[in-house]
């Protein structure tokens, strides 16, 4: 009973870090633009933040080496602080545009000026992560995010075309930049750097072993697949209900339209609820990353298990993050424009961050007996090609489309 | 501690951890003893922001010293004699505390008094 | 996203055709979302906060729009369309204002229905000489 447990708590955890304001954005507007033709990418992004997680998980519980440890430990100091500096500014970015979400979200809710709640937003989330412990922090994001299951309660409700939707996963390849920039987009959204960070450093906070290998595992699977079902949620409701009506959805506030058309205000609240969470979730999650990276860079005390006493730069670094990420927000640039950069600019750095997890994991020195199978193996190496091909024609495609403007 | 082990691979950049459990820096140079010809010797482990600066390409070594100190033995930068290293696996294992070695360079207090965390 | 980016900076080039038949889509874009707002308000299915904040929103987009064409020098022949989509952008302003005003109204929300189906010209509207689509249709074929 007790592994039962385990697993459904690994798997909340996985659940509540995978989507987040970049999944939101990318997957609603990738529906009201292309309708189902995107549906592909997903799966590619899901298989691939899998993969990438099962391996930095088991790295941590193997090793007893988060991420950060691993990169300064395989690249060196010279290419180990390149990757620091790029991932801290790409974090930084994702941080504030998690937080300015939370402050829209609160606005939506409770109708106060933006600044204001940006700033009591976090705050709040200052304070939760101050008193709660760490297994807590998984569950109460991971639970509440739950309710974003509205979305794809919605999108079966409103009875899609499943002719359509089949297609849609079945690639195809077109020569508009802007479908291109989207798909980018999307596999970036769901490889965002700061989970792993947070999955590999969460892994040594609970002190796993060899013996959890199988709840890292399942974790991996079922809970970036639970993930990845959300995001496709709200792509099939988006392209329901947003692109016959060519509703273009710029703005946070658009996106809880997918569940209250149909459900009326409760799935608007539960559409508001779960978005809520699931940002604030993932600003906690950017904001540890960061704090998680530079600490583990430079060999400090770090993990929320030691009490702020027990870790002082560790948590004065996410404090700090904190109070950067707002003040980011505080120079009026919009937390939608924001959350498109941090994506995209993320998946540059990516090839970087994945690259020594996945030469560690197939070191037996280091690994033993759980180094990579056949099939993490190969399917590693696949999908570092398939990165590096994504950093490149990155940026390119934020700038041919003007970030999506198309 | 394995019989042969690769100084740059296993033990240069590898996580400092005292003899009660914490954290307390990286390897961040060894320090080799001897002279041309003669046996070289590892006699001490480096950590410290202070020993970046000499281990970057040479062209940033002025930006790296403004950013990151110059190596000021005892405060940028502190040396740990190889005699009170205990193991080097996963972690390289100290034989004392870190206070006691020097390296209680994150035992600043400030948070004690603060409740929660 | 909405705004062009080149409507910021100064000595950008003439707004052509192409651009402003853009401007034009994503007023019909703030005109559909619009809709769905006002749908959700007439059915009284909806958080009142949501419709007045989001609204209010849209409501800035259309505004914004509309100074950014308003401000912009369009190419030769285009200046009528030009002037017809700042009003048109206008009107879509006024009646997403109205439903920011009165967030909880039925009988409000469904006049701002209407003003949004008449600007888009859906329905038996069709053929308004005002109407977003024909705007879009003289755009183009204009070029």
């Amino acid at each position: 009973m007790k592994a039962v447990l385990q697993i459904a708590l690994g798997i909340i955890a996985a659940i509540g870090g995978f989507v987040d304001i970049g999944d939101l954005v990318f997957n609603s507007q990738a529906g009201a633009v292309f309708g189902y033709e995107l549906m592909w990418a997903v799966p590619i992004g899901v298989l691939g933040i899998g993969l990438y997680a099962e391996m930095c998980g088991r790295v941590a519980a193997v090793t007893k080496r988060p991420v950060f440890d691993v990169i300064r430990m395989r690249l060196g100091l010279t290419t180990g602080l390149i990757v620091l500096v790029a991932s801290l500014f790409v974090n930084l970015l994702t941080v504030a545009a998690e937080i300015g979400g939370v402050g829209l979200l609160l606005q939506l809710f409770f109708d106060a000026p933006f600044t204001l709640f940006a700033l009591l937003g976090a705050l709040a989330l200052a304070t939760i992560i101050w008193f709660v412990p760490f297994e807590g922090l998984e569950r109460l994001f991971g639970y509440a995010g739950l309710a974003l299951f509205v979305f794809v309660a919605a999108a079966l409700y409103l009875g899609p075309d499943w002719h359509s939707v089949a297609r849609g996963f079945v690639p195809e390849a077109k020569s508009s930049t802007l479908y291109w920039y989207f798909v980018v987009g999307l596999v970036a959204a769901a490889l965002m750097p700061y989970e792993v960070y947070f999955y590999s450093s969460g892994a040594v906070e609970e002190r796993w072993g060899p013996g959890d290998l199988r709840v890292n595992r399942l974790n991996a699977v079922i809970g970036y697949g639970i993930g990845g079902l959300l995001s496709l949620g709200i792509m099939v409701s988006a392209a329901q209900l947003f692109a016959p009506a060519g509703v273009s959805p710029d703005h946070l506030g658009t996106v809880p339209l997918l569940a209250q058309v149909p459900f009326g205000e409760t799935g608007l609240l539960l559409a508001l609820l779960g978005m809520l969470f699931a940002i604030g979730g993932a600003a906690v999650d950017a904001s540890f990353a960061g704090a998680y990276s530079i600490a583990q860079f430079a060999g400090w005390e770090w993990g929320k298990y030691r009490r702020a006493s027990g870790a002082p730069r560790f948590t004065l670094a996410w404090l700090l993050f904190f109070a950067l990420g707002l003040i980011v927000l505080m120079t009026g640039i919009d937390p939608l424009d924001l959350t498109e950069y941090s994506v995209v600019l993320s998946v540059v750095a990516l090839p970087l961050t994945y690259l020594p997890v996945l030469l560690i994991a197939r070191d037996r020195t280091f690994m033993g007996d759980h180094v990579n199978g056949a099939i993490a193996g190969s399917l590693g190496w696949v999908y570092f090609v398939v990165l590096v091909v994504v950093a490149v024609v990155a940026i390119p495609l934020l700038l041919a489309t003007n970030a999506g403007a198309g | 501690m394995d019989e042969r082990f690769d100084l740059v691979y296993r033990l240069l950049d590898d996580q400092l951890v005292d003899v009660d459990g914490r954290r307390c820096g990286r390897v961040d140079d060894v320090e080799l003893t001897g002279a041309a010809g003669e046996p070289l010797v590892v006699t001490g482990l480096l950590t410290g922001r202070g020993a970046y600066a000499a281990r970057l390409p040479a062209r940033w070594r002025r930006l790296a010293r403004a950013l990151f100190g110059r190596d000021v033995r005892g405060s940028t930068a502190r040396r740990v004699p190889w005699t009170e290293v205990s193991d080097v696996g996963v972690t390289v294992a100290l034989r004392r505390r870190a206070a006691d070695l020097g390296l209680d360079g994150d035992d600043w207090r400030p948070l004690d008094r603060v409740p929660g965390g | 996203m909405v705004a062009c980016g080149c409507a910021l900076l100064a000595g950008c080039g003439p707004l052509d055709r192409a651009e402003l038949g853009r401007g034009v889509e994503s007023l019909s874009a703030l005109a559909a979302e619009g809709q769905l707002l006002a749908d959700g308000v007439v059915q009284d299915r909806t958080r009142s906060t949501h419709t007045r904040v989001h609204a209010g929103t849209l409501a800035g987009d259309a505004a914004h729009e509309a100074q950014k064409l308003a401000d912009a020098t369009v190419e030769a022949g285009a200046d009528r369309e030009r002037d017809e989509a700042v009003a048109v952008a206008q009107r879509l302003d006024d009646a997403l204002g109205e439903l920011e005003t009165f967030p909880g109204g039925e009988r409000t929300a469904a006049n701002v229905h209407r003003a949004l189906t008449k600007i888009q010209a859906l329905g038996d509207h069709r053929g308004h000489a005002d109407d977003l689509e024909r705007l879009a249709g003289r755009i183009k074929d204009g070029a």
